[in-house]
């Protein structure tokens, strides 16, 4: 909740600062933020909070260190001073070094190093690229929440919860704390410009549309409306229709995910035409959820109008969000 | 509920013959067989989707596949019951066999490192040969649970003194712990592995369909059969290698069968549903404090009391967390427990 605070805080001190700074406009923003906001990239130091409390960053950080990957991609697309980020474990959904596919050609271009691999948090390496800030998240199989005190010791540490907000959101919070403000807006407003171009060229499916990944004997986790995915899906035209709430499971994920069970999930996703899956484990998830026999009654399955979201799209930055939407485009194209 | 035979100095040919023993191990058959199949009719109805009685005859008698319910029942929940049936009876028999082989009453598929073997070869095969089917994981996991426990038999009796039941506990913990730090090697370094194989080492009966059923009866058969025959050879190995020499047991031969026989029913069960643990160790202990050691009655009661188990807990679990599915492992952990406990505080546990 917090980190949403602190988004539509510095939302709103965007567009203060686009209004014209107008004084009145700012009741809602401690001073710092509104001075920092008011002042642009010269209103250094500034306090940021964040998810582990509160930092303040002295000057306009030089050498970043991200010791969340998840959050790497956002760095590198508002062109953050970013020197080294952490890795993860190597999968179908990263390079041979352990950094997310969609944003690894950016980092290498960017000279970003691993400072470590495999998640496994390794404050010496991190010391060694003598950063000025490090960022990372509190949540995930990226946190690093118990070591905040000893990143912090480091150099001035910003934790952020990716989990529950957009990737523009989480891009704009970056602006704020790198005094990328700029960069940050222009990336997301080139974005929405490529994707109204984009929506452009799809001859959509029959509707509405549901985006969800296959668990197999685990059942499925249906992304909900206010997911990431769905707002990609909603953005480029599509209608989207969340599970039935009558057959969700008591469990849903930090990414607004509903689970359904095998056995409702036909049940669950029987008001989507069509779908879309997320190939988390890489490779394509069409054929053994088109083969699930608990699932032929599912009105997309049974018409033939399930597909593949591709491996990218389970962590959307700008970079993956790009890649997801071209596939989209690809798979609807007039 | 006399504790006659439980409380009385450890097995003699006496009780074998003993009338009150064989009544009350055909009461244990009729009971477990009983509850059996009620909570299995029973189980049809319950589920994380719910399904009325009615909808259930219905399915049964009239199938229709462009429905959802009926769909259910016949593609979920009937392959999970029979399933349920084949894998507890599979472990019930396995925990007996082991008990007896090893001479540990804390015996079950674990302590000859069947699970653990049966892991490592369904981790190989998802993280280097890219299976990620519940069918395509079976003939792994089943070679794997073989070869492991070949190992184990193999360390056990390597001895020039020959395997004694001590040798094959400590060899099967050491061959256990030894392949499960190689498959936790391999589980650290893929995230893709770990997806897939997190559901698998749970244990679970759901999403097997008949055709995982058809792949491991045989075998499931196979190792009851041979079983069932070795009653009377593991009666008198229960006196002691010298006793059983003595009445004319090859102590060898038996010893390879009851391997052989649990690898086929540990192995094929592991393999049709990942490893399920509590099931092979209460069943058997629960048949030795109604009927006693005697391999005549222990075996046969051990397969029905092992699916009755089984079956009554991802039964019970299913209804206590619908609209979500609990997997049957963590049922027959969750709900099995406490009635071991009971069984134990209740009664002495038989030694072996």
């Amino acid at each position: 909740m917090r980190s949403r605070l602190l988004t539509v805080t510095a939302l709103a001190a965007l567009a203060a600062l686009a209004l014209g700074g107008c004084s009145s406009e700012t009741d809602t923003l401690s001073d710092t933020e509104a001075a920092a906001a008011a002042a642009g990239d010269s209103s250094w130091p500034r306090t940021v909070e964040h998810g582990a409390g509160e930092t303040e960053i002295s000057a306009a950080p030089l050498r970043i260190v991200s010791v969340s990957p998840s959050i790497t991609g956002s760095l590198l697309a508002i062109d953050a001073p970013l020197v080294g980020s952490a890795a993860t474990t190597v999968s179908p959904l990263s390079d041979d070094k352990g950094f997310f596919t969609q944003w690894a050609d950016a980092a290498d271009e960017a000279g970003v190093e691993v400072v470590y691999g495999d998640l496994e948090l390794d404050l010496d390496a991190v010391d060694l690229f003598e950063p000025d800030l490090i960022i990372g998240s509190v949540n995930g199989g990226d946190a690093t929440l118990e070591a905040y005190d000893q990143l912090s010791e480091i150099a001035p540490t910003v934790l952020l919860d990716y989990g529950t907000v957009t990737w523009q959101e989480l891009t704009t919070e970056l602006g704020t704390i790198t005094g990328l403000e700029e960069q940050a807006a222009a990336t997301i407003a080139e974005y929405d410009d490529w994707v109204a171009a984009q929506a452009e060229k799809i001859m959509l499916p029959e509707q509405p549309v549901t985006a969800a990944v296959y668990m197999g004997a685990d059942g499925v986790w249906a992304f909900g409306a206010d997911s990431p995915q769905a707002r990609l899906l909603t953005a480029l035209g599509f209608t989207y229709e969340a599970a039935a709430e009558a057959f969700r499971s008591e469990q849903t994920g930090a990414n607004g995910v509903d689970i359904l069970s095998a056995e409702n999930a036909a049940s669950g996703l029987a008001g989507s035409r069509t779908l879309f899956l997320v190939a988390m484990g890489g490779g394509d998830p069409v054929s053994a959820f088109v083969g699930d026999p608990l699932l032929v009654n599912q009105p997309a399955v049974a018409a033939d109008r399930v597909h593949s979201l591709g491996t990218e799209s389970f962590r959307l930055d700008y970079f993956s969000a790009k890649n997801t939407t071209q596939l989209i485009v690809d798979t609807f194209s007039e | 509920m006399t504790s006659t035979v439980t409380s009385s100095p450890r097995r003699d040919d006496a009780p074998l013959r003993h009338p009150a023993v064989a009544r009350r191990a055909i009461a244990l058959l009729l009971g477990a067989g009983a509850t059996t199949v009620l909570l299995a009719v029973v189980g049809f109805g319950v589920g994380s989707h719910p399904i009325s009685p009615a909808q259930v005859l219905d399915a049964l008698t009239a199938y229709d596949p462009t429905r959802n319910e009926h769909v259910i029942v016949m593609a979920s929940r009937v392959p999970r019951m029979l399933l349920g049936i084949l894998v507890g009876a599979a472990l019930g028999m396995a925990g007996a066999l082991m008990q007896s082989l090893t001479r540990n009453p804390l015996a079950d598929p674990g302590i000859l490192g069947v699970n653990a073997g049966a892991s490592l070869l369904v981790v190989v095969a998802i993280a280097y040969l890219g299976v990620t089917s519940v069918h395509g994981y079976i003939w792994f996991a089943f070679a794997g649970a073989a070869l492991a426990a070949v190992l184990v038999f193999a360390l056990g009796s390597a001895h020039r003194s020959g395997a004694t039941p001590v040798r094959f506990a400590l060899a099967g913990t050491a061959v256990a712990i030894a392949i499960g730090a190689v498959t936790q090697m391999i589980l650290i370094s893929n995230e893709t592995a770990f997806q897939y194989f997190r559901f698998w080492s749970v244990g679970s009966l759901q999403g097997r369909g008949l055709d995982v059923i058809v792949a491991v009866l045989p075998f499931l058969v196979v190792g009851l059969s041979v079983a069932l025959l070795l009653a009377r050879p593991l009666d008198s190995l229960a006196l002691g290698d010298a006793a059983a020499r003595s009445l004319g047991t090859s102590v060898g031969a038996v010893r390879a069968s009851t391997a052989l026989a649990v690898v086929l029913l540990a192995g094929g069960a592991t393999a049709a549903a990942g490893p399920i643990g509590f099931i092979g160790l209460a069943a058997a202990h629960i048949v030795r404090q109604v009927v006693g050691n005697s391999h005549r009655w222990l075996l046969p009661c051990s397969i029905v009391v092992g699916a009755g188990l089984l079956v009554s807990a991802d039964t019970l679990g299913r209804a206590l967390v619908a609209p979500a599915d609990l997997q049957s492992g963590i049922a027959a952990a969750l709900l099995g427990s406490p009635l071991f406990i009971a069984l134990v505080r209740s009664r002495r546990v038989a030694s072996l």
